[in-house]
């Protein structure tokens, strides 16, 4: 009995320990990441990297909690901005990009999109390294990517991957959301990604249509506390993210 | 039978999709694949990329390829990159594995500088240039334009948020003071990297942090190749009747000294400096009294302006030691130009009304030199000497053939002008906190004119005559500045000005007349500054005593000149400003003489006799919603001018002329409310620009013998242009403008609506631009509006990128010959109409090296 037992306390062990996976990076590159919804917010972003894995990291360089409302005759829009660390995790071997945010209990899972970038006959130096410009069209926006094979590395800033080189800037045409390089290091690095069985898990569909169903949700909520004879209707929720699209 | 038919679909299909394709294995040593390495192939000849995939897990790859002969190319960290060059014919599928070595990645740990398109430090905006090009850009000015927020006019002065710029900078030195149109105009867009916008710039760097300057300038730095070797760009075209077009531009950049050559000469109407005197960056200078070419239309210089202009200069600046730096610059100009118009003046006085009618064609030969050195010597770290020499020589012939009421007359008008300034000045940075500054100024200018009028070949009594104004100037001014905590700092300064100026005319078979016109002015100065992180609160004055001698009237007056301003941001995205002040002044000594001094063919002039001390009062509010980088930008300013007393003037009407004398009056009152709004359209990447303004003026005038009459001015402007950002190969920039003028006594109006468009195509090494502009014109003395639509395109395509170009340019190409514009003061209404530029197609070729 004593020796089943030790057996199968030692196996739980084993189970959690082999829940969480850890990952060996070789190379880390920092970003500043820009997110414009009306005001231009600073993300500081590392994106560590290996040949199979990536994990992509940001979060507001500062204590943003601005609530922003402007009045445009009888509607109200309301910013909120995000102050969470956002993590993206990106593994060939299992086809997976998932994200994390510090602040939820939710996990969003997707397989790797396959991006299809166009290469550009444009070329410049960024600081010393000769760089190519690729374009893609990548969930709602269209992306300008500025790349150097001098640094091979398939791996890109948050989820634009699969170019042959680092890339060292990306914007979108709208200048909202844009990425620079600012530094690259080699390094040593372990990083754990979270056990997934601890977080709810949807795709990035879902996780879409929740958050602006929910909003939408607390809002009338709100509204319907009002005083009698107030009439308020709310309009179509229209939340700004990086991702205007699923696909 | 099935069995061949799925047989040959397949075979068949195989071929359909492969085509021609490389395909293989990638294997370390120990011929373990290698997953998710590159396979990039690019084409053999210019290494340009054509196609890249990974290889699987099982480290294969497939790749499909064009027919010819390709370098394919491996790479994956911590393997030494390889390749190999392979031809591929039709439908060949070519198999190859190959073996990586693994190596550690050689990349050393780099810092970046990121070029992000826009940077805010501090004062100072930095834009990254190549964020801002739209492929149609050749010279710097073309960049300039497309940068938020900065305007240039057509005469190439630049402007920040509506604020004339002081200069134009490359990399820290200013070669060109006000005339830095010639180094916008001329160097090459693609020699440089990054605009800086300089808020709150100061020349003298030991002013830094203790003196609040309210200038603005811009730095041009230099893309790293540009910098220790010449480089420059050659532009020549050739059109039709002789027109010609040339352009030469030379610079060079090193550590411890610059230099910059331009050359330009055309026949097409263009100007790349309006006045060569502003390279000398030394303010304004006396004026000339007399004129004999009316005044410019509101349209591109080159439509109307008939030149063969020639201009040749050249600035230096050289650091001999690490504590002296030496600025030097030479231009000279020489210039014929033809003016063309006809115009028509109604006068309405009281209940009377009745119009002059005069064509005029102006032949002027000009000729000019401006040249100066400035040194800078560092004595101590803290403390710094100026000196600066400036010369210059202008010669100008002028003749006029007109018809003036029927009646042939030929005008004739020399003019020359001399200035010679030497200024030197020593300033000390006593501590950190305090800056003693002072300044002596000598100016010395001589501007003859004489100026004739023959009727039928004989030159006539009352229409001959020489002036000369000859004005010596000196100023001394001791400043002392000090911070006296880190939120607050006074400023003290006094300081001396004595002008001595002398006036001669001379009429034919008349005496000479003389009078001599000095001016001792004796300034104390005290403002005072609080300045917190959101806030800046300046407050102080002027104190100053005036002696004013014309001939034997003699004045003097003490006066203060008090000033207050606060400049408030009231958070990230709210600012306001505002200035209160109340002014005083003398007027100008051309204000003042008692002689009737004959400036043109129909017009006189008469000053005041006296020597009066003007005033007013000037407010302004302004206020800022947004910053650069937000999408949605607005700005709305509100002025208020108060003139207690003012030069005012009396007209008095003959049969062929318009005598106008200078009278004191009280009270005039102006008003103007400006604003702009910005918008970036997200989903068609478009800025959208609405502006508009409404001035108004309340003041006075009189006429001889008939008394004082009110005169009351209106404007208004509304406009709205929309400027895309596309990154493709289509660019727009349309706009519509209208702007209407009046004169409320006379109800004599002036309307105008501008509409344009400019389209930009840019294919690879194509680019083709289009500028069409269109003005409905009107007064209400006519029943429908004047039509014109100038068309202007230009053709050019890159035999080798950023090196050569040539180019097809037309303008005018609707071949407009005429333009007209309506002004008008307090008696009177003008109708003028200008000869335009023919069409012209030039043919040219540009190269850069």
């Amino acid at each position: 009995m004593k020796k089943t037992l030790i057996i199968i306390n030692f196996l739980m062990v084993l189970n959690v320990i082999c829940a969480q996976e850890v990952y060996d990076f070789q190379y880390n590159i920092s970003y500043d990441m820009y997110i414009n919804f009306g005001h231009r917010v600073l993300n500081k972003a590392e994106l560590f990297y290996s040949n199979t894995t990536s994990c992509y990291v940001y979060k507001p360089s500062q204590n943003y909690t601005s609530i922003a409302g402007a009045y445009e005759d009888d509607e109200r829009s309301v910013a909120i901005c995000d102050t969470a660390t956002q993590t993206v995790w990106c593994d060939k071997a299992t086809n997976e990009i998932i994200e994390l945010s510090s602040a939820g209990d939710i996990l969003i899972i997707d397989s790797i999109p396959a991006i299809n970038w166009e290469i550009q006959d444009d070329m410049r130096d960024i600081d010393g390294f000769r760089c190519n410009k690729a374009k893609c069209k990548f969930r709602g926006r269209t992306y300008t990517a500025w790349f150097s094979l001098d640094i091979p590395c398939n791996w890109g800033p948050w989820k634009l991957h699969g170019l042959p080189g680092a890339i060292l800037e990306a914007y979108d045409d709208t200048n909202e959301i844009s990425f620079y390089a600012t530094s690259i290091h080699r390094c040593k690095i372990q990083r754990t990604k979270a056990d997934k069985n601890q977080y709810k898990q949807m795709t990035v569909k879902e996780y879409l249509h929740r958050f602006e169903g929910k909003f939408e949700e607390e809002l009338k909520r709100g509204l319907s506390k009002t005083n009698p004879g107030l009439q308020i209707q709310v309009s179509k929720v229209k939340i700004r993210s990086i991702e205007l699209e699923d696909e | 039978m099935n069995k061949f038919l799925i047989f040959f679909f397949f075979f068949f299909l195989h071929i359909h999709i492969w085509g021609q394709s490389i395909m293989g294995k990638v294997t370390d040593e120990q011929s373990q694949p290698l997953a998710y390495a590159n396979v990039i192939v690019r084409l053999a000849t210019d290494n340009t990329i054509v196609s890249f995939v990974q290889t699987d897990y099982k480290g294969e790859y497939v790749i499909d390829v064009g027919i010819g002969t390709w370098c394919v190319e491996f790479s994956l960290l911590s393997y030494e990159k390889t390749n190999f060059t392979i031809t591929i014919g039709e439908q060949e599928i070519v198999c190859r594995d190959v073996v990586m070595l693994a190596s550690s990645f050689l990349l050393d740990e780099v810092e970046i500088i990121p070029q992000l398109p826009i940077q805010i430090k501090n004062d100072t905006i930095a834009f990254n240039v190549s964020s801002f090009l739209r492929g149609n850009e050749r010279v710097v000015e073309d960049v300039i334009k497309n940068l938020p927020g900065i305007g240039v006019s057509d005469n190439g002065i630049i402007s920040v948020q509506g604020k004339e710029i002081e200069k134009v900078l490359l990399e820290g030195d200013d070669l060109l003071g006000k005339g830095y149109m010639l180094l916008t105009k001329g160097l090459n867009v693609m020699a440089v990297n990054q605009i800086e916008v300089i808020n709150k710039y100061s020349e003298n760097c030991l002013t830094k942090d203790i003196i609040n300057s309210d200038k603005v300038a811009l730095n041009l730095k230099l893309d790293e190749s540009s910098k220790y070797q010449w480089i420059g760009m050659v532009n020549a075209a050739v059109g039709v009747k002789n027109k010609y077009d040339g352009h030469l531009n030379l610079l060079k950049v090193a550590k411890a000294n610059k230099h910059y050559i331009i050359g330009h000469l055309n026949n097409i109407g263009n100007r790349i400096i309006d006045d060569l005197s502003w390279t000398l960056n030394q303010g304004s200078q006396v004026g000339l009294l007399v004129g004999i070419e009316d005044d410019a239309p509101d349209i591109n210089l080159e439509r109307y302006n008939f030149n063969n202009e020639k201009v040749i200069s050249g600035s230096s600046i050289w650091h001999p030691t690490d504590k002296v730096k030496v600025e030097m610059n030479n231009s000279f100009s020489v210039d014929s130009r033809n003016r063309i118009c006809g115009k028509s003046q109604t006068f309405n006085v009281d209940t009377h009304s009745f119009t002059h009618h005069l064509n005029k064609t102006v032949d002027s030969n000009i000729m000019e030199y401006a040249g100066g050195i400035k040194t800078n010597i560092c004595l101590y770290e803290s403390s710094m000497i100026t000196t600066a020499t400036h010369l210059l020589l202008k010669k100008n012939k002028l003749v006029g053939n007109s018809t003036f009421d029927e009646q042939n007359f030929c005008e004739d008008l020399n003019n020359k002008q001399t200035l010679v300034l030497q200024s030197i000045n020593y300033t000390n940075r006593l501590a950190a906190n305090n800056l003693l500054a002072i300044n002596a100024i000598y100016r010395y200018q001589n501007l003859p004119q004489a100026y004739f009028v023959k009727d039928g070949g004989v030159a006539t009594e009352n229409l001959y005559q020489k002036t000369q104004t000859v004005q010596n100037n000196f100023e001394v001014s001791v400043g002392f500045v000090s911070n006296l905590s880190k939120l607050s700092k006074i400023h003290l300064s006094t300081n001396l000005l004595c002008q001595s100026s002398q006036f001669k005319t001379k009429l034919l078979m008349k005496e000479q007349s003389y009078i001599p016109f000095s001016n001792h002015v004796y300034g104390l100065s005290l403002i005072y500054t609080f300045r917190s992180k959101n806030l800046e609160l300046r407050g102080g004055g002027d104190i100053e005593y005036q002696n004013v001698k014309m001939g034997n009237l003699i004045k003097s007056y003490i006066y203060p000149i008090p000033f207050i301003s606060l400049d408030w941001k009231i958070n990230s995205k709210h600012a306001v400003k505002t200035i209160w002040t109340l002014a005083r002044k003398i007027p100008e000594w051309t204000e003042c003489f008692p002689y009737s001094i004959r400036t043109s063919i129909d017009s006189k002039q008469i000053g005041s006799g006296q020597i009066d001390l003007l005033s007013n009062m000037v407010g302004s509010v302004e206020y800022q919603y947004g910053n650069w980088e937000d999408i949605f930008l607005a700005n709305l300013k509100f002025s208020y001018i108060k003139d207690y007393l003012f030069y005012g003037v009396e007209q008095k009407l003959n049969s062929d002329y318009v005598e106008t004398q200078y009278i004191p009056l009280k009270g005039r009152e102006m008003y103007s409310i400006s604003g702009n709004v910005d918008y970036y359209i997200s989903p068609i990447s478009t800025n959208i620009k609405l502006t508009g303004s409404i001035e108004r003026v309340f003041s006075k005038y009189r006429i001889k013998n008939l008394g004082l009459f009110p005169y009351r001015y209106s404007s208004r402007r509304i406009g709205v242009s929309l400027k895309s950002v596309f990154q493709g190969i289509f660019n727009f920039d349309l706009g519509s403008a209208y702007h209407s003028t009046c004169n409320k006594m006379t109800h004599f109006r002036y309307e105008k609506i501008h509409t344009f468009g400019n389209l930009f195509l840019s294919l690879k090494r194509f680019k083709m631009e289009l500028n069409g502009s269109s003005f409905y014109l009107k007064n209400n003395t006519q029943h429908q509006f004047s039509h014109y639509f100038f068309l202007d395109s230009e053709i050019s395509y890159n035999i080798e990128p950023n090196v050569c170009t040539i180019f097809i340019r037309g303008n005018n190409l609707t071949n407009i010959k005429e333009y007209s514009k309506d002004i008008f003061n307090e008696i009177s209404s003008t109708h003028i109409i200008y000869a335009l530029q023919p069409r012209n197609i030039l043919i040219g070729v540009e190269y850069r090296f």
